[in-house]
């Protein structure tokens, strides 16, 4: 059986990127995520805000979705329909679980919310995805 | 220091404990950063701490619980914290967004100017 761990495509409407659960990674995605922004002229600010609102769900995914079980992957795709947000969605494989039990689990969500719009989250026996906006403007969501 | 993402400065007279810290922060190495603030903070034995994250190029929710970590050890000391962030930086962004000052009800203020 083969496994894809680690798979890119990026065009400059869409970022994909498949990455192992691993908090190893999240700096590398960072990098490539920087290199995509770059090419696409999009400002520092928003780069900054966009890096911390997927990085918050990547390090959700790397810290929940596999506890206790084989670290699997996480699928992360940003899309630019070419309206005022660009789109994020983090897809892990994972079981999701309540914040209950988590209780430093919030403080993460907290800085997506405050950054994003429209969050959401779909789970099912096959995993969990996590999708949200990212408005062009600054405060948009508050 | 801490990893080739993260590195720590220290400078003891600058009114205080200066600590500098430069690079990411992240879940990957956000417990090695804590545990060598907490090795400085313990050598130094400061009578007030200035943390200095103007140089810190990106920080998030973990870096967050990290500072609440040295906030809460330097409020059993008894240690005046001081946190410096310049507004537009990631780690004044972060403070802004995680109301800080509610967070820890104590003196993590981010500051404008580093």
């Amino acid at each position: 059986m083969i496994v894809c761990l680690r798979f890119s495509a990026v065009t400059p409407q869409r970022f994909q990127r498949r990455i192992p659960a691993d908090a190893g990674e999240l700096a590398s995605t960072r990098r490539a995520i920087r290199l995509w922004l770059d090419g696409r002229g999009d400002s520092a600010s928003f780069g900054q805000r966009l890096l911390l609102a997927v990085g918050e769900a990547l390090t959700n995914a790397i810290e929940h979705a596999y506890r206790d079980r084989r670290p699997g992957v996480i699928d992360l795709s940003i899309r630019d329909d070419g309206d005022d947000s660009l789109h994020v969605s983090v897809r892990d494989e994972g079981r999701w679980r309540e914040a209950s039990d988590q209780p430093d689990r919030g403080r993460g969500f907290a800085i997506i919310r405050a950054l994003a719009t429209g969050l959401d989250r779909q789970s099912d026996g096959a995993g969990t995805t996590l999708t949200f906006r990212l408005p062009r403007a600054e405060g948009a969501p508050s | 220091m801490t990893g080739p993402l993260a590195r720590i400065e220290v400078d003891p007279d600058r009114d205080g404990l200066w600590i500098g810290l430069f690079g990411e922060i992240d879940l990957s190495n956000a417990q090695t950063v804590l545990s060598r603030v907490r090795e400085v903070i313990a050598e130094a034995a400061p009578e007030r701490v200035l943390v200095d994250l103007a140089g810190v190029e990106y920080i998030d929710s973990q870096g967050v619980m990290l500072l609440l970590k040295i906030a809460g050890s330097l409020r059993e000391s008894r240690t005046p914290l001081r946190l410096l962030a310049p507004v537009d930086s990631p780690a004044g962004q972060v403070l802004a967004i995680s109301h800080l000052d509610d967070l820890a009800g104590e003196r993590l203020t981010g500051e404008a100017g580093a």
